[in-house]
């Protein structure tokens, strides 16, 4: 992991939580792109190359589910290993998330450990397939 | 032996011109056994007078009057005195006219030249006495109609709507309210069928929509069983609960605006503060170190807060809804030990474990409960000496979990506020009080709605010990109590529930070599493994060893994509878990709610069916 940095694509509309997470993500050595909406977060997922993609579900633009909908039926995209990030009393958010084909998801508030981790295993799964 | 004539005398008005026969009455009256009073007159017009005058006891008529209709005076009479009887004086050769004038309201005839002392009296008596009772019974029948009329004002002017509802379904009743519910008039609803569920153990929520489609009302529907025209029926109360609802739901999406905008803030603050523990923003020292441990603390405490203040809004509202499993007590103690490590301290934990069986119990709420009861203990038992001990016993009610302390004990005066909201129990007032004073009461809820029971056993200066219940599990009362709690989840009565069975029999016999402690340990990562890739309202639960429903709401072909899904996660971990002995087949069947059985024991045997079918061919 030393020799190639992978990268993940973070979108939140809360731009302390983004800029807390991008901050422990490159700590724990991933390179991170951030975006703070719908729009801008399928504009960086197609340009900016991102090997994961944290997803929170109240965004602006279009909100999550919309976003991974659009990700999951783009051929380019949806190899793509998606994390949604979601609100721990709407309970309903984590199975909408696996039904629009989420890879994973997280609750919040959640610990960025816990974050870290689950990215790391999201990119074995995906490396392992591939 | 005549009675001696005692008490007020009885006043006789008598209306006729025969001086003859008024003597003879006058003579007759004379002899009764009560005293009478006796006022002849001879014209219509003085009897007129007279009766406007005084009260008077019974009138007797003769007939005919002079420049009058035959039966006029008797109508006359009967109208200026409807309450005094009256008796018709006819002649011998006009007898019918006796009769006419019964039917006009006299009480009876008599007839000129006809008349004795032992008859007359007697009619005379005989009248007053039909008078009487005729009075009472119009009366009775005229409080019985106030009381119908009461009581058809209560039912029409009550502002819930009331349907009657025969054993074949049909409207035979309904109130101007519930017209008005149903949005069709009473002729239109009479005979036809009522279209909601008419059930008396609970009152049932319906959506009711007017024909033309306007005006969407919420109604609590509350049945009795009733007897109608000599028959059972079924009275059904409509209460429009629409308003009470709509401000149920604001109240709902402000409580989640609220949390979600008191949660972003905190998330972030947790977020900074680990950033600096994980030496994420540079190096800092152990001072530092110390302080950023005391704002985490009391980070989770305000999250702690928020969490509970949400959790009992959901509790008032009917919204808590458990995801109950098969649990392993003595790994959720651990992990609620591990969970609270940072406010133990050095106090000692102690495990008294029996052996007790699984419980069926959601996990996550559970956690909580022990959480909470642990960090209460934590608070009231001193670090230094504290020892807290957690013991698993086999119960009536099924297993019960005690945690006890050391600690200074509560006063029995204070424990029956424990389990309230807001209560809080101090050691004196001056002390500030720890802690927010829900746990506890979100603690009874959580039991309350596994069927368990929480009690407090404690003395001062010894102890205290908080202990609950819950059931054990069981594979059968566990899948058809899952199947009911499923079809309150959202979704659930439109697209149905899908049933997925999956058998690793062929893991576990190909893993047979392994010694049984291991081999369990595999089995339960399996389980373990499905749990993770489903969402939390989904149902794991383990049937047998080996194998596995699993709950969800779906419509038929989602149930297909779940089969798939599973198929692959599974066939997956099995690789991994069989290795070399491998490859090993995973087996799946599936059903649907309600198509494949309403029953839950007929939908899981036929779904078992189809799974011995595929493993046999």
């Amino acid at each position: 992991m030393a020799d190639v940095k992978h990268r993940v694509l973070v979108v939140d509309d809360e731009p302390n939580i983004a800029k807390i997470v991008k901050k422990q993500l490159e700590v724990s050595g991933y390179d991170v792109i951030v975006a703070g909406d719908g729009e801008e977060a399928l504009t960086k997922a197609r340009e900016g190359h991102p090997e994961v993609i944290l997803l929170d579900v109240m965004l602006p633009k279009r909100n999550g589910y919309e976003v991974l909908g659009i990700l999951k039926q783009d051929e380019q995209l949806k190899r793509i290993p998606v994390m949604m990030l979601t609100a721990r009393a709407q309970q309903q958010d984590q199975q909408t998330s696996l039904e629009h084909g989420a890879d994973a998801y997280l609750a919040k508030p959640f610990q960025l450990e816990e974050l870290v981790e689950q990215v790391k295993a999201l990119l074995e799964r995906a490396g392992s397939t591939t | 032996m005549r009675p001696d004539k005692v008490g007020d005398p009885l006043r006789l008005l008598l209306i006729e011109r025969d001086h003859g026969s008024a003597r003879l009455v006058q003579k007759f009256l004379a002899a009764a056994d009560w005293p009478w009073k006796v006022e002849h007159v001879t014209t219509m017009q003085e009897g007129l007078e007279s009766l406007s005058a005084n009260g008077v006891s019974i009138v007797l008529v003769g007939l005919p009057i002079p420049e009058m209709k035959p039966l006029d005076p008797v109508v006359q009479v009967c109208a200026r005195v409807p309450h005094v009887p009256v008796l018709a004086l006819v002649s011998p050769r006009e007898e019918s006219l006796g009769l006419d004038a019964v039917q006009q309201g006299a009480q009876d005839y008599l007839v000129r030249g006809r008349l004795n002392q032992e008859m007359f009296t007697r009619a005379v008596r005989y009248a007053i006495e039909r008078r009487r009772l005729l009075g009472e019974l119009e009366r009775s029948v005229d409080s019985l109609q106030m009381s119908e009329t009461n009581l058809k004002n209560v039912i029409e002017n009550n502002a819930d709507g009331i349907v009657v509802v025969n054993p074949d379904g049909r409207i035979v009743f309904v109130n101007p309210s519930a017209e008005a519910l149903l949005g069709r008039s009473f002729k239109e609803l009479l005979d036809s069928t009522f279209e909601h569920p008419l059930t008396t153990e609970k009152i049932t929520e319906i959506h009711l929509v007017r024909p033309d489609g306007q005006d969407r009302r919420t109604v609590e529907v509350q049945v009795v069983d009733t007897i109608w025209e000599g028959k059972r029926a079924s009275l059904a109360a409509l209460h429009d609960v629409t308003e009470r609802k709509r401000v149920e739901q604001m109240k709902d999406e402000f409580v989640s605006t609220v949390s979600h905008e008191l949660r972003t803030p905190l998330t972030s603050m947790k977020g900074v503060v680990a950033l600096m523990l994980n030496r994420a923003l540079g190096d800092i020292n152990p001072e530092q170190e110390d302080f950023l441990k005391t704002m985490r603390q009391d980070i989770d405490r305000l999250a702690e807060l928020i969490n509970n203040i949400l959790d009992l809004s959901k509790v008032d509202a009917g919204k808590m809804m458990l995801v109950r499993q098969r649990v392993h007590l003595p790994s959720l103690v651990e992990q609620a030990v591990r969970s609270s490590q940072a406010i133990l301290g050095h106090r000692t934990i102690e495990r008294r474990f029996d052996s007790v069986p699984d419980v069926f119990a959601d996990s996550g709420r559970v956690l909580q409960v022990l959480v909470n009861l642990l960090s209460n203990s934590v608070k009231f038992t001193p670090e230094e000496g504290g020892m807290i001990a957690f013991e698993l016993k086999l119960h009536p009610e099924g297993v019960a979990i005690t945690i006890a302390d050391n600690g200074p004990g509560i006063a029995k005066e204070d424990q029956w506020r424990l389990f309230q909201k807001f209560e809080q129990v101090r050691e004196s007032w001056t002390e500030r009080p720890k802690g927010t004073g829900l746990g506890l009461a979100i603690c009874r809820e959580i039991v309350d709605l596994h069927q368990g029971t929480i009690s407090v056993q404690s003395d001062l200066g010894k102890g205290t010990a908080f202990s609950f219940t819950l059931p054990v599990y069981d594979s059968a009362t566990a899948f058809s109590q899952s199947l009911q709690d499923m079809k309150s989840v959202e979704g659930a009565d439109q697209q149905g529930i899908s049933v997925v069975l999956v058998s690793l029999a062929d893991v576990e016999r190909r893993l047979g070599s392994l010694p049984s402690a291991k081999l369990e340990e595999v089995m339960k990562e399996g389980e373990e493994m499905i749990r993770k890739r489903l969402s939390r309202n989904d149902r794991v639960l383990s049937l047998e060893r080996s194998l596995i429903a699993i709950l969800a709401v779906a419509d038929v072909p989602g149930t297909e994509a779940i089969q798939q899904r599973m198929q692959k996660i599974c066939e997956e971990w099995a690789t991994k878990a069989v290795g070399k002995a491998g490859p090993a087949a995973i087996v799946l069947a599936t059903g649907h709610f309600p198509q494949d059985g309403g029953e839950p024991e007929v939908l899981l045997s036929a779904v078992r069916a189809r799974l011995e079918g595929a493993q046999h061919g």
